[in-house]
């Protein structure tokens, strides 16, 4: 047991003798290390992917049900917001993928800035997520004790149900309504979850980038966060048309 | 430079992630213009269409899927066929209930 690992590094020098410092002991080459990591963070996104895929399918089945409350509850969320989040997160991805070609063409300059812009992107959203949330908490919106149906038993009492055009709802289906939110509330809510963790990574690859880590031929770490955060983008791009777009005719 | 450095991932041009970029945003303008139209069932329908042809494009391109591993592509599409086989039993199943008939 003590002695295996100077056996193992051993028997390695003697077979790669010219062995790549970015190449771990367990692989045969670069090559296979690459397609071995672009494997497992596929496979990670696909953990990703079934997570949100229930998400989606409890979506889907009760937006069938509540139909008239998803769309009352719909007509609560500013369009105009989830369209300009959407433009910020697909140009985040957009800076993200420049960020893995500069990373990629040993650019360490250029791979900053992209890794910069990326970060900034993903926090003037969340920012504008805020806003969204905050109004929705003023209104009492949010699921729970403090929920209030006064936008949907009595649309002319609020100017944003007004302005739909909204009917009032019998209280049983304007308590559906919460559902809705309900559902709002733990799609977008891990929706930015994910980009907070994100984000976090990122201010770690600024750094990293700063001292070189990425420019010397070794792009693995920047190709598979960019799948991450392209994934993140997935995301958005299934929940902006879901749940701001509702009927709004 | 030994065999095992010899390997270089695919470098996808910055034209395509840019025309990748303007179709993406272009689709979100579609999606927004669809939905103030009275197209029925197709509204959701065109939605839902719209975003997946954003995925694919996002993917394909930006994720480099096209030019991945043939078993990271396998790896995707088992993914990809695992979701459609739960989303249609569960569609199957809530189709087939007679809610409210009991």
């Amino acid at each position: 047991m003590s002695d295996s690992p100077a056996i193992a590094h051993g028997t390695l020098e003697a077979v790669h003798p010219e062995h790549s410092p970015h190449l771990h002991h367990q692989f045969e080459s670069i090559k296979q290390q690459a397609d071995a990591g672009n494997l497992a963070m596929w496979l990670f996104l696909l953990t990703e992917v079934m997570f949100f895929g229930g998400l989606f399918t409890v979506y889907m089945v009760y937006r069938n049900w509540y139909y008239p409350a998803f769309v009352a509850a719909s007509h609560q969320l500013d369009w105009k917001l989830g369209a300009i989040n959407s433009v910020l997160l697909i140009t985040s991805s957009l800076t993200m993928a420049l960020g893995v070609w500069s990373a990629q063409m040993r650019r360490q300059g250029a791979l900053i800035l992209c890794l910069v812009l990326t970060f900034v992107l993903g926090l003037v959203f969340l920012g504008i997520k805020g806003g969204e949330y905050k109004e929705k908490f003023e209104k009492h919106h949010f699921p729970g004790a403090n929920y209030s149906l006064q936008s949907f038993v009595n649309p002319s009492s609020d100017p944003v149900a007004m302005a739909a055009g909204d009917k009032p709802l019998p209280l049983d289906t304007a308590r559906k309504t919460e559902v809705y939110f309900d559902l709002y509330f733990a799609m977008t809510g891990m929706h930015a979850l994910h980009m907070i963790i994100g984000m976090g990574i990122l201010i770690f690859m600024i750094f990293r980038a700063k001292a070189g880590a990425y420019t010397t031929g070794h792009t693995a770490y920047v190709e598979y966060f960019g799948l991450y955060w392209h994934f993140v983008d997935i995301i958005w791009i299934f929940l902006f048309p879901l749940l701001y777009l509702i009927n709004r005719h | 430079m030994s065999e095992h450095e010899e390997h270089t991932p695919h470098i996808v041009s910055p034209l395509v992630y840019l025309y990748v970029y303007l179709a993406l945003v272009a689709g979100v303008g579609l999606q927004v213009l669809a939905s103030f139209h009275n197209l029925g069932i197709f509204n959701p329908i065109l939605a839902v269409g719209i975003a997946v042809v954003q995925l694919v494009l996002v993917v394909l391109f930006s994720m480099h899927l096209k030019y991945s591993p043939r078993m990271s592509q396998l790896c995707v599409g088992a993914g990809i066929f695992m979701l459609a086989t739960l989303w249609g039993l569960i569609l199957l199943e809530y189709y087939s209930r007679a809610w409210g008939s009991w």
